[in-house]
């Protein structure tokens, strides 16, 4: 031993001036010595010495360098830069800021302050262990200043409410977090008291604020009501440049909520600059719309659609607020240029005809209607926005089954969308974008479609329900393309559902030349391609369409899906027709996922998630037999 | 400066072990430092830049990354740090151009740094973020061979106040 640590220092200096070290001071030549030592047998020691100071040369050098550490801690989390802080000294100082800009535990608050334990032995529960000094303070404020960003989630019950309060008188001498700006909560299934604590971080700085009640449903609704109206009163109060609100939440409490807050409108001032409003869900009443009126600076409107992803969906309630037109003059769309809602289309038509207001700016449109409204709905919501929203660009309309909701028995109740109906959409005179999506039977032929689309020249993009939830048989051809490829060349896409019974195989030998020019982007959903036209569709495309043309078939598999004989084969030939386009025009391409993961990918989020490993195991019996296996148990 | 010669224009670059690269304006222009020490010495010389901090070896792989981001549009003037884009994604190009050993790693972005190639940059430092991306300290400081200088006093401490980062 004594031999190497004489020998140790001398070699090392010699290996370093070797390795470029001689610029290192003597200070930091004695760690890099003693890091090799670490961990090392000295009988190795000289072997490793060689491999591994070159090794680490760079790595040495860039990761004392502050300011690279810096950039790379800024892409990732706070967790990962809590754990970054107890690498070194050095990076300890560099990660501190990372590991509080966003703050995502009340813990990592507390632990600032004093210790934790256990409330009692063996509690989730946790409390502080003993009294917060000032000198507590003085440590804790600097870290809190960092905060950005914060996620809180109130399931996540650490404390008791005496240190909650505590916060809450020190409020009075500091601000705690002076520069967050925005913050979240997750409301679970814990007592909405906790709110209290969280209300207390908001500021005039604070200018987003985000609320999620959507996993409270173990919540009974009086707390989660009681939860809201502390988290609106106090931002209100609190949050006088608040751009951004946004609830998530799914039961009707919330909405009421809402509709509390349209017709008390003092609580209304505070959220004037308010730019992006995510509105509940479904069937907004007119009280809401009444509510949105009020943001005069009101720019955004996004609504979730979590129509798939759960199943809780509210009974329309078609009980009309009547709201007195002396408000009137107090509510205007004047900056509102997306809007999207969940609603009944019937509702939003009865408030248009009401209230008579424009919404000069809107661009945007997508509803997502009620399966109860019908056609006629549809013809009296396009009249009246040709004339409330003249700068309209882009509508979208679907309508929705809910799978709480009977279906209507027969397809005698769904009038199918005619010609006469879309034509409207010529008033619309900046159209450039209509969707008309899933459970819309469009009833239309090729002269009618054409006409159509030659009477509103500003329409880029025309989606007649690709997808249809009511199968009707189709009157659209394949004629219909080179038809309106000629006599409409500004249109750049079109997706449709086509009558493909034809023998494909005669057409394409009676085709001279391209007839299809202008397209960009061809979709056919889920249009029936019979077995016997699987082979000609690409070559009738690559006769008659150009390449630069995106062939697409946009599957959307919805709950109906196994109900339609032949569904599955029918979207694995789709499948088979879309790649062979895309390597017919691009044989360079590499090959994207396989149809298998492309389909468990579909039924990943509505299907039992625990059969997935079963179907992708019997894939091509699932396919064969559409999807109607006999599962083992599980 | 006119735009027609820029795009012929050549460049000659020395590295610190006396080699000499001859490489576009375009390319080369990537580095801010090097347009910058271009626009000191003006058009009409023909001198060569020394760029006494990089080694043939790392400059070559540099150049590679430049070549093929010759075209990119200039980075936007660097807005307010929140602003910019945190994802650990990386291009498919970039993402087969960093795979090289750890030490070639820090030396590209060590190079990148005294250069001035922030895209480059970037996407080291994410290679190496995506690398520290959930570890625990033991493991990273095993990974880059860096010494633990706290004492064990001070380690329990940190490790006790940042104890919520191990929650679920």
């Amino acid at each position: 031993m004594p031999f190497h640590s004489l020998f140790v220092p001398l070699f090392f200096r010699r290996a370093a001036q070797v390795f470029g070290f001689v610029k290192h001071d003597a200070g930091k030549l004695h760690s890099l010595s003693t890091f090799i030592f670490e961990g090392e047998s000295t009988s190795t020691f000289l072997m490793n010495v060689v491999k591994k100071v070159p090794r680490f040369v760079a790595a040495r050098r860039v990761l004392g360098i502050p300011e690279i550490l810096d950039f790379i801690f800024s892409y990732n989390d706070s967790k990962d830069a809590a754990r970054c802080m107890i690498v070194c000294k050095c990076w300890r100082t560099v990660a501190l800021k990372f590991t509080w800009t966003h703050v995502v535990s009340f813990k990592q608050i507390f632990n600032a302050l004093a210790p934790l334990s256990p409330c009692e032995k063996d509690s989730p529960c946790l409390t502080i262990s003993r009294h917060i000094v000032p000198p507590d303070w003085l440590r804790a404020l600097p870290k809190f200043a960092f905060t950005k960003t914060m996620c809180l989630n109130m399931g996540d019950r650490v404390t008791d409410y005496a240190v909650i309060e505590f916060l809450v008188s020190r409020r009075k001498v500091d601000v705690l977090f002076p520069c967050l700006e925005r913050l979240k909560i997750v409301l679970d299934a814990a007592d909405p008291v906790l709110l209290r604590l969280a209300t207390i971080f908001l500021h005039s700085g604070v200018k987003h604020l985000q609320f999620d009640a959507r996993n409270a449903e173990a919540l009974d609704n009086t707390h989660r009501s009681k939860a809201l109206t502390i988290l609106v009163t106090e931002s209100t109060g609190l949050c006088p440049n608040i751009e951004h609100l946004d609830f998530l939440v799914t039961g009707p409490m919330e909405q009421n909520k809402l509709d509390l807050l349209a017709s008390e409108r003092t609580f209304l001032a505070g959220y004037r600059n308010l730019r992006i409003f995510c509105a509940p869900c479904e069937l907004l009443q007119h009280s809401i719309l009444f509510f949105l009126g009020h943001l005069t600076e009101l720019k955004e409107v996004h609504s979730y659609n979590n129509i798939e992803a759960r199943n809780s969906f509210f009974q329309p309630r078609y009980r009309c607020y009547v709201i007195s037109p002396i408000f009137k003059p107090l509510i205007s769309f004047k900056n509102l240029a997306h809007l999207e809602l969940c609603d009944a289309i019937q509702s939003v038509v009865d408030f248009l005809i009401r209230y008579r207001l424009m919404f000069p700016k809107l661009d945007t449109l997508e509803i997502n209607a009620h399966w109860s409204d019908d056609a006629a709905h549809i013809k009296k919501l396009i009249g009246e926005l040709a004339i409330a929203s003249p700068s309209l660009k882009r509508l979208t309309i679907a309508r929705r089954c809910f799978p709480q909701h009977a279906l209507p028995s027969s397809l005698g109740n769904l009038d199918p969308i005619h010609y006469s109906i879309l034509c409207g959409l010529a008033g619309l005179t900046k159209l450039e974008v209509f969707r008309l999506a899933h459970a819309w039977p469009v009833k239309i032929n090729d002269e009618e479609l054409t006409e159509l689309v030659s009477i509103c020249p500003a329409l880029r993009v025309l989606e007649l329900n690709s997808n249809p939830l009511y199968v009707l048989p189709s009157s659209i051809t394949l004629d219909v393309l080179g038809m309106i490829s000629h006599r409409c060349p500004w249109i750049e896409s079109l997706a449709l559902f086509i009558q493909l019974e034809e023998d494909l195989s005669a057409r394409v030998s009676a085709i001279a030349e391209p007839s299809i020019l202008n397209f960009k982007e061809l979709s056919f959903g889920r249009t029936y391609l019979p077995a016997h036209n699987e082979n000609y569709l690409v070559p009738y495309l690559a006769l008659t369409v150009s390449p630069a043309c995106g062939v697409d078939v946009d599957f959307e598999v919805s709950c109906s899906m196994l109900g339609s004989p032949d569904f599955l084969r029918n979207q694995s030939r789709w499948f088979f027709v879309s790649r062979w386009w895309k390597i017919f025009n691009n044989p360079e391409e590499e090959c994207d996922e396989s149809f298998l993961a492309l389909h468990l990918r579909w039924l990943h989020g509505f299907y039992d998630t625990s059969r997935l490993p079963e179907i992708a195991n019997r894939f091509e019996e699932w396919i064969e037999k559409d999807g109607r296996i006999e599962f083992g148990e599980i | 400066m006119s735009t027609t010669e820029d795009k012929t224009r050549k460049v000659k670059l020395v590295t610190s072990d006396n080699e000499e690269f001859e490489v576009d304006w375009e390319v080369a222009t990537r580095s801010v430092l090097i347009k910058h020490m271009l626009e000191d010495i003006g058009e009409s010389e023909e001198q060569a830049i020394p760029l006494p901090n990089v080694t043939a070896n790392v400059l070559k792989k540099v150049l590679e990354w430049c070549e093929h981001h010759r075209k990119d549009p200039e980075p936007a003037p660097e807005s307010s740090d929140d602003n910019r884009k945190r994802t650990l994604e990386i291009g498919d190009w970039d993402a087969k151009f960093i795979q090289v050993d750890q030490e070639m790693l820090f030396e590209i972005i060590l190079a990148a740094n005294y250069l001035d190639i922030k895209a480059l940059l970037d996407v080291g430092c994410k290679t190496v973020a995506n690398m520290i991306k959930g570890k625990q300290p033991e493991e990273i400081r095993k990974m880059f061979n860096i010494v633990n200088d706290f004492t064990p006093e001070e380690e329990a401490q940190i490790k006790k106040e940042n104890e919520w980062a191990e929650d679920r």
